[in-house]
């Protein structure tokens, strides 16, 4: 018996360790596009270009997909129907770009960045000097 | 020995050794006070504190422009520069407003010190960085006789969104005090600039949010409250929400009711039908009020599948008043909120479309807080206004 319960231990240990998204469910997340977007960026022969793909995840009257600021408007998209977008993005040859791509659907959006090019310089950070107070640790920004 | 002979000592030994001492002399024992005329008399310091802020627009996106609010509730601690000694503490005015008993002492440069962070039963709050360490923000060094300073935690820091989460907790703890009477549970806010784990509710008092480029929740205080909504169903109320991606179809009854809830609690706390998230493309808002979602089969089941707009709606119709209002019911937002802790936190819900917690459980719970009085009403905004079926045939008793 006791070996039975601990292979079911094992069993359902593995699965969560396999299924990290069994323990994503149980969040509450916040309100959502109904849009799988995703975006990369290519290297051309003459430079570079971001491509984009945004699928709803259910049946919807349009789809505007934004690439640095660009909109374009598609019509009514099936669901998991991919609209497919690619444009060019202008570069010096040792220059980098943060490209900003939003989906627009349903009355929401979704964004995401896309490098372009150079990658972008590490960011500092500001030091921080941890404190003691009334017994808990507080992280300090000086300015 | 007493504390007027203590001092009488003290003096006599620091006189005694100004007098008397000697460079050579060995050091005295027991000098624990190290006092000299120099020294900074015991003296009050006040002043204002205040974080930057940016406001959310009704498409989403975040105000261009910076506001400057009152940094109620947090910790502000006075440091020495020259060692770090915490000197004094205290918590800031719902103004912003503080004052610290600042300690005789060395004189020399010392610095004020915000925490987000408070303490209080009426206000148990943190909000913290990933490592769990809370977010603090220290401003310029000036002197320590100083007897006014003020301190304006800024954006420029990363450290002011921290403080705009913290806002956002003392605004819902509040409301749960002062609305509802009940005394709110410590809570526990994850953020930090450039933080990519997500915004959700983990189920454990604590909400995460996310901070990266992309997509920075520090400054959207609806989304903010969103989670601290899943919060206060959690403690307060109940919920049986599987969890998972909700993007405005319909879903199932649970996931849609506890959705729809905590975007109704944002409403509710900033008492405005607003709902917006601000991302790198600039964001998108939802008003809760001229928004009208319907449930997909007007004539089925009570247990179907609806979107969390629509919970959101009825509940924010349900509890507005005729000022701004678009439907009959005189309502009163406390009544509305206050069935989470009275009525679904313990009663046995009915049999009878979804099992778990859904609108229909939620609406039985309003007639028996409410009684039979607003049938007509209930019906107008719910069946006639979102064509969701209910039946109308909660423990509250059957509508005349």
């Amino acid at each position: 018996m006791r070996t039975l319960l601990c292979s079911v231990a094992v069993v359902a240990s593995l699965a969560l360790v396999a299924n990290p998204a069994a323990a994503e469910r149980r969040h509450r997340g916040k309100p959502s596009a109904p849009v799988s977007l995703t975006a990369k960026a290519e290297r051309t022969a003459t430079g570079w270009r971001v491509v984009v793909d945004a699928a709803p995840t259910r049946a919807v009257d349009a789809v505007t997909i934004e690439i640095d600021g660009q909109a374009t408007q598609f019509g009514a998209t099936a669901a998991r129907d991919p609209r497919h977008l690619v444009a060019p993005v202008k570069l010096d040859a040792s220059a980098g770009k943060d490209v900003v791509v939003t989906a627009r659907v349903a009355g929401r959006s979704q964004s995401v960045i896309v490098r372009v090019g150079a990658p972008a310089p590490a960011a500092k950070p500001l030091p921080v000097t941890v404190r003691q107070i009334n017994g808990v640790s507080v992280a300090e920004v000086r300015q | 020995m007493s504390g007027g002979r203590a001092r009488r000592l003290i003096a006599a030994s620091l006189l005694f050794g100004a007098a008397c001492g000697g460079a050579d002399d060995p050091p005295a024992v027991d000098a624990a006070i190290a006092i000299d005329a120099s020294d900074v008399a015991g003296h009050t310091l006040a002043g204002l504190v205040a974080y930057e802020d940016r406001r959310q627009q009704a498409n989403g996106r975040l105000a261009t422009t910076i506001e400057l609010r009152a940094a109620r509730a947090i910790s502000l601690s006075l440091i020495a520069d020259a060692d770090g000694a915490v000197l004094a503490t205290t918590t800031t005015g719902d103004d912003g407003r503080y004052t610290l008993e600042v300690p005789p002492g060395a004189p020399g440069a010392v610095h004020l010190l915000a925490a987000a962070m408070n303490a209080s039963v009426e206000r148990p709050i943190q909000v913290v960085r990933s490592n769990r360490q809370v977010h603090g923000f220290g401003g310029p060094a000036f002197a320590r006789d100083a007897t006014a300073a003020d301190l304006l935690i800024t954006e420029a820091s990363g450290e002011a969104e921290a403080f705009n989460v913290f806002d956002m907790a003392v605004l819902s703890h509040d409301a749960v005090r002062g609305g509802l009477g009940i005394t709110p549970q410590r809570l526990t806010a994850v953020w930090e600039k450039g933080s990519s784990d997500g915004t959700y509710y983990s189920g454990d008092r604590t909400i995460h949010l996310l901070g990266s480029t992309s997509d920075d929740d520090g400054y959207d205080d609806t989304v903010i409250l969103h989670e601290i909504g899943h919060f206060f169903e959690h403690v307060v109320g109940r919920t049986d929400s599987p969890g998972g991606a909700h993007d405005g179809s319909p879903t199932d009854p649970n996931l849609a009711w506890s959705e729809g809830f905590a975007t109704y609690w944002a409403m509710a706390v900033k008492q405005i039908p607003f709902y917006g998230d601000s991302n790198a493309g600039g964001g998108w808002g939802y008003n809760g009020e001229v928004t009208v979602t319907r449930a997909p089969q007007p004539a089925g089941d009570i247990g179907q599948d609806v979107a969390e707009n629509m919970i959101t709606e009825i509940l924010w119709d349900l509890g507005d008043a005729p000022a701004t209002d678009d439907d009959p019911l005189a309502g009163d937002q406390l009544r509305v909120e206050g069935v989470q802790p009275t009525y679904l936190r313990t009663a046995a819900l009915r049999a009878g479309g979804e099992a778990g917690v859904d609108l229909v459980d939620f609406l039985d719970g309003f007639f028996v807080a409410d009684g039979l009085p607003h049938c007509a009403e209930v019906r107008q905004i719910v069946v006639t206004r979102h064509t969701f079926p209910y039946d109308f045939g909660g423990p509250a008793g059957a509508c005349p």
